[in-house]
């Protein structure tokens, strides 16, 4: 029977790891109410985990599909911000193109559909490989490449524009 | 190394730092998730020996009528055969006299 020590043991070495991949998706205000319902559902079903080897992934599938809902419900806000990323990005003015890496990183994220960010952020963040991530995403190993590319074709655009690649 | 991993790895932002509290926070919500569970196990447990109960005394009841019942038509029944008996018995007792009369 799991009890409460079980359960800091588990936050404290995954609270980073399911921080990090939400912030990556896109979710900002409401961070801490998503990881607090990622670690209710992992918790709620630990016990029917048969091999611990897969409890990362088995955490970043469910944070994966926290942040899509939560994306979901905040369709609207979600939208505006991918908006606003792609009218910056077409903008010539010498003043908009003056970003930190920082900015021009969290941008370059934010330009991407959420098929494609998903798999960049599994790709490069959490050092999934192609078919990990086409396992974890449930699609077949040639959507997970043509969306890498896609994405990487995106990055590389809005980076140079902004002078960073 | 891909140098879009090396460029998003080393400036992307990181997290903010999550409330001191989160970790208790999440860890009442699941109790009290528990025990609201087990509340409504044990509502529900006790509205359906209720409903249970409430549905063996209706029918008990209504059983209790019908038996009523068939004893009030039993009682009668035996009432009229009765009175058949002591009328048949009567007038054979009777029948010279009913006889004179005619």
């Amino acid at each position: 029977m799991l009890n409460n020590e079980d359960f800091e043991n588990l936050f404290q070495a995954h609270s980073r790891l399911v921080r990090s991949h939400l912030y990556r998706l896109g979710v900002r205000s409401e961070l801490d109410d998503l990881t607090q319902e990622v670690f209710i559902k992992v918790w709620k079903h630990l016990e029917k985990l048969e091999n611990d080897k897969a409890l990362k992934a088995w955490i970043l599938k469910i944070a994966t599909n926290a942040a899509f809902d939560y994306g979901r419900k905040k369709k609207l806000t979600y939208l505006e911000e991918i908006e606003d990323a792609a009218l910056v990005t077409d903008s010539d003015e010498a003043a908009l193109n003056q970003v930190s890496a920082s900015e021009a990183a969290e941008q370059a994220l934010k330009i991407l559909s959420w098929d494609q960010r998903t798999t960049v952020v599994l790709h490069y963040f959490e050092d999934m490989n192609l078919n990990e991530i086409a396992e974890q995403l449930d699609i077949p190993l040639g959507t997970v490449k043509s969306r890498l590319n896609s994405a990487r074709d995106k990055m590389q655009v809005y980076l140079k524009s902004k002078g960073v690649a | 190394m891909d140098p879009f991993k090396d460029f998003l790895t080393k400036n992307h932002p990181q997290a903010p730092e999550s409330s001191p509290y989160l970790m208790a926070r999440i860890w009442n919500t699941i109790q009290s998730q528990k025990s609201s569970k087990k509340r409504f196990l044990l509502g529900f447990s006790t509205a359906f020996a209720t409903l249970a109960l409430v549905i063996g005394l209706s029918f008990n009841n209504q059983n209790q009528e019908i038996q009523e019942q068939v004893q009030a038509s039993f009682d009668e029944e035996t009432f009229i055969l009765q009175s058949m008996s002591d009328f048949e018995a009567n007038f054979e007792e009777n029948a010279e006299e009913y006889a004179f009369g005619f």
